[in-house]
């Protein structure tokens, strides 16, 4: 019998995730790419280059279950037929949860985003999310990284070296940026300079997303910035105890929406709606175009698949989602509302 | 100038807006209506506007821009709602004229309206004499008649947008509904003016959209929106959102609605301020302009309704809302509510904005479950 796996596809800005969790709900495959501007070809070879991996270890497999999550959760969710397309949050907390358990605070830096999860005897109570800044982003920290001259593998390593952190301004990257360079011209080492800016990060951090909030431990820290050991220690400092970080750091959210899948999928009882793996050979293709039926002027978004559309999106009346096989997507609308329904009860 | 055949233009709110081009057209104006917010209408407002300056400014400059520069022949008076108090939108309306004269605009001029303010032997002749600069001198009883159908307009598209929310989540084929209010709507806008055509058409469509195949039940999970009343209560400003958590199974409300907001302002004022006063002792006790106390305010009264979450919508950088917002956080630990502060501005993105939706439903889903167990566990010890 061929091996039944869930694949858990995360798209995030700067990183897309690929995961296969089996029937214990264990990560048997995880791979961790970049985006690079194109997220459909990223999905396609991340996934021939998993399914490769996985199939020399166990033979052959058979995907009982697809979720999506992620900024390009939509687009991915179309192009692969998931069975569930769930926010990051969600996926982020329900695999930290599973992980630890009694966790009460999950901090979480990605690319572009920063978040803070409070949970509560396991259910997510309270989150914020960085809103009009991506300061003390994984993105932010690959900048400076490049612009120090320094690997950002050996980031972690650079700032646990530092005897005496500089003091950098960590509202706004652009200031941090300057003050960096001012601390350099004083003649400050890259080690401490390093070292300050993960403080000034994690204070930032702490002080837009967590204010006002209790901080409860246990804490979890996941997402790529994670990684970053430096990082890890300013957050055990400005905390004052210990902060996991789970061994699948960087794989939570993908983790997350693939056991979300099964238990949509055995919630459900139906087949699942992946394609299969032939979907990495198909041609995608997508398109933007501003729709001039009304004075709304919406940007719609279209996915060609092999000269066919596949999906719509960002229309305001429906104009063009309910264009396509309007029929099939209703019957699909109708069942997801009554599955709603009836898991709520 | 008088001699001018004048044309009218009005802030949209939402759905509302046949209302206020009724209003003109009775008193025997024309009327050009704006354009939703869109692309478009951003990047003029944007482009012309001081950079730190409310966005609902932006939005409103921006769609009277387009009005003026697709008319050109025209001569319009442009509405205005302004207050007064520490809030800069007591400066929206020589802001307008200042701008859109550098522009190069003739063709136009800014009327405004403004509420009664005390001292009343002050306060009425001033609302009066605004009027008359709003309306051109008319019989009065023409002016009443504008009113009351306006009123009964603006009546009617409340409740069919009600009747519509309530539905959405409960509705068998999904979009349904929304099809049924897309041609109510346009019935009420091109509805004869008598107050009898419209309640007419009002329980036809109240009808039609009842007679929707759904299921009725009152378990789904309550989410009530505050904030700032132009953001919240024009749907092309806050990308849709009382629709989006309708159709995300969630049973919405909305604060500020045109009815409660002129009444409260304009008829209640001082009944309103005072029951403010008393919801908000201890957190917000002084006028801060714009909505601020009055989104305070319905966060608490919301609680007490037995809401599980609140959401906050705000323009990016609106002083009354960024105060609030802070006092907020304190509401939301004391009262055991989620708040969630959403910040509108041209940069906002659809992708993140729904994330947060997503994931706020999501979270009041997996509160009221513990509620709910943890219910279940207390009533098993009583019995114990």
């Amino acid at each position: 019998m061929s091996k039944q796996v869930a694949l858990g596809i995360d798209v995030g800005s700067v990183t897309t995730k690929v995961i296969f969790v089996d029937e214990n709900d264990e990560i048997v495959e995880g791979l961790y790419i970049r985006t690079k501007g194109n997220p459909i070809d990223t999905i396609k070879s991340g996934m021939i280059e998993a399914y490769n991996v996985i199939t020399s270890k166990f033979g052959d497999i058979e995907v009982i279950a697809v979720g999506t999550t992620g900024s390009g959760r939509q687009l991915a969710g179309v192009v692969v037929g998931a069975d569930i397309i769930k926010n990051e949050i969600s996926a982020h907390a329900y695999a930290a949860i599973h992980e630890v358990p009694d966790v009460s605070t999950i901090f979480e830096i990605g690319g572009q985003d920063s978040k803070i999860i409070f949970i509560r005897n396991g259910a997510v109570t309270d989150f914020a999310m960085n809103t009009v800044c991506a300061a003390g982003t994984g993105s932010f920290l690959d900048h400076q990284a490049e612009r120090i001259g320094i690997d950002i593998e050996k980031f972690g390593d650079y700032s646990l070296r530092a005897t005496n952190p500089v003091r950098i301004a960590g509202r706004c990257t652009v200031f941090a940026e300057s003050d960096m360079i001012h601390k350099q011209q004083m003649g400050a080492t890259p080690e401490d300079i390093v070292a300050g800016l993960s403080e000034s990060l994690v204070r930032n951090y702490l002080n837009n997303l967590a204010r006002g909030k209790e901080l409860l431990p246990k804490f979890v820290f996941q997402g790529g910035v994670s990684e970053n050991i430096g990082i890890v220690k300013a957050f055990e400092n400005a905390v004052g105890t210990e902060v996991i970080v789970p061994k699948n750091n960087k794989l939570m959210g993908a983790w997350g929406v693939a056991m979300l899948a099964k238990r949509e999928v055995e919630i459900t009882g139906q087949k699942t709606n992946f394609k299969g793996f032939k979907v990495t050979e198909l041609e995608h293709k997508t398109r933007v175009f501003y729709c001039d039926g009304c004075a709304n002027n919406c940007e719609v978004y279209e996915v060609i698949e092999n000269g066919e559309t596949i999906a719509y999106w960002g229309d305001r009346c429906g104009k063009w989602s309910n264009r396509l096989t309007s029929k099939v997507r209703k019957n699909e609308r109708v069942d997801r509302k009554s599955e709603i329904i009836n898991s709520e009860r | 100038m008088s001699h001018k055949k004048i044309t009218y233009t009005v802030p949209r709110m939402g759905y509302t807006y046949a209302a206020f081009e009724s209003f003109f057209q009775i008193l025997g104006y024309d009327v050009i209506m704006p354009e939703p917010t869109n692309n478009e209408t951003i990047k003029e407002g944007v482009s012309n506007s001081p950079e730190y300056m409310c966005f609902p400014f932006k939005i409103l400059l921006g769609q009277f821009e387009r009005v003026l520069e697709k008319n050109p022949d025209r001569y319009f008076k442009m509405v205005s709602l302004e207050s007064y108090g520490p809030c800069r939108f007591g400066y929206y309306s020589p802001l307008y004229y200042k701008i859109l004269k550098d522009k190069g605009f003739t063709n136009f001029e800014v009327v405004n309206v403004e509420g009664i303010y005390p001292p009343l032997y002050k306060g009425i002749p001033r609302f009066f004499k605004k009027l008359i600069k709003l309306t051109g001198w008319h019989a009065p009883w023409i002016v009443v008649k504008a009113f009351v159908i306006a009123g009964w307009k603006v009546y009617a598209t409340e409740q069919l947008e009600k009747k519509l929310y309530h539905l959405i989540p409960r509705e068998k084929v999904s979009g349904s509904t929304e099809r049924i209010f897309d041609k109510a709507i346009e019935r009420i806008r091109h509805a004869p003016n008598k107050v009898k055509a419209i309640k007419k058409i009002l329980n036809e469509e109240i009808e039609k959209m009842d007679k929707n195949p759904h299921v009725e039940r009152d378990d789904l999970p309550k989410v009530g929106l505050v904030g700032e009343a132009y953001i919240l209560m024009d749907y092309s400003n806050n990308l849709d959102i009382e629709k989006k958590l309708a159709y995300m199974g969630v049973d919405v409300d909305r604060s500020l609605r045109v009815t409660n907001w002129t009444l409260d302002r304009l008829i209640k004022a001082k009944s309103h301020k005072a029951h403010m006063l008393e919801v908000n002792k201890g957190y917000l006790d002084f006028f801060i302009g714009g909505d601020g106390q009055e989104s305070i305010m319905n966060t608490i009264l919301y609680k007490k309704a037995g809401y599980d979450g609140v959401i906050q919508a705000q323009p990016f950088g609106c002083l009354p809302e960024t105060a609030a917002k802070e006092i907020l956080t304190k509401v939301s630990e004391d009262y055991d509510i989620p708040v969630l502060s959403l910040a509108f501005d041209e940069q906002t993105g659809e992708a993140g904005f729904v994330t947060r939706l997503e994931a706020f439903v999501d979270m009041i889903k997996s509160r009221r479950q513990i509620k709910t167990h943890e219910e279940k566990e207390s009533h098993v010890t009583v019995k114990n």
